[in-house]
């Protein structure tokens, strides 16, 4: 519980230096939207390594808190929005004139498919969702997708690179379970 | 072990962001040389331009503002004021035919 509440006040950390920092939406529109990827890939990552490095204390630590990754994870994608909103100065107007940006409708699209994972990510929605709860998980891959997509057309010359480098570390650990599963062999 | 794992998560959670909207260069030359940013701003709010901030970035001068496109980023040459790069969140609105990109 301590440990828990620990995890939580590091992970509130940064929001509590973006918001009191009151800097300029514009300019904490990236560093909140990459917090939150960063976060997610973290919790993503946590199942293939249970699965590689199966009953160690460092991976029953990390699925013990694997929820608190991504609710954070959401949190600070919320954070991102409401940047966001802010810097449109919440007119509609200027919001829908800029939703044919690849990069504006992916974001929107990761946002609206994110809730449905982080309004789940509790012990009343698990008993209630029963077997479903795990496809609702899983939604989370479409969420990764759309991130990655949603970082690439932001920036105008479409570099690959650094969407890739963080997400590459979720794609290796995916193959190397699949490739368990296929082999039956420990890493 | 015990922090380590926790530390080397939050290193990577927090690690310095990167530049969102990719890299423009507008070859604007030593600053000394460059034009005040308000004879660009006042240039651009008599095209219908609604500026919210202006400021030099890298070789150019960047502005954000509103136009009959939404609201925009966009790179001027800092001496000629030549329109570079108009952009709505990495949608290319405008490029200078100058502007080879990257």
């Amino acid at each position: 519980m301590k440990g828990t509440l620990f995890l939580w006040v590091i992970l509130a950390l940064p929001a509590t230096l973006f918001i009191g920092g009151n800097g300029e939406a514009s300019k904490l529109l990236h560093p909140t939207g990459e917090l939150s990827a960063r976060l997610m890939i973290i919790a993503m990552c946590i199942g293939p390594l249970a699965v590689l490095f199966e009953q160690k204390g460092w991976t029953r630590w990390l699925l013990k808190h694997r929820r608190h990754f991504g609710v954070a994870a959401f949190g600070y994608a919320l954070l991102h929005l409401a940047y966001y909103l802010i810097d449109m100065e919440f007119s509609l107007a200027d919001m829908l004139a800029e939703m044919d940006a690849a990069g504006v409708w992916t974001g929107w699209l990761a946002m609206l498919l994110m809730l449905f994972p982080a309004l789940a990510s509790n012990d009343a929605a698990m008993r209630l969702l029963r077997q479903n709860w795990k496809r609702v998980q899983q939604l989370a891959y479409g969420v990764a997708i759309l991130t990655v997509a949603h970082w690439i057309f932001l920036s105008y010359d479409r570099v690959l690179g650094p969407a890739l480098v963080h997400f590459a570390p979720l794609i290796l650990l995916n193959l190397a379970r699949l490739g368990k599963r296929m082999t039956g062999k420990t890493v | 072990m015990k922090h380590l794992l926790p530390s080397l998560l939050l290193s990577f959670a927090l690690s310095s962001a990167a530049n969102a909207h990719g890299k423009v260069d507008c070859h604007g030359g030593p600053k000394s040389g460059w034009k005040p940013v308000g004879l660009l701003t006042a240039k651009l709010s008599g095209e219908g331009w609604k500026i919210k901030k202006a400021k030099p970035e890298r070789d150019c001068y960047e502005v954000y503002a509103t136009t009959k496109d939404g609201k925009v980023e966009a790179f001027f040459h800092p001496v000629t004021f030549e329109k570079i790069l108009v952009l709505q969140r990495g949608k290319v609105i405008y490029k200078a035919p100058t502007h080879m990109g990257h």
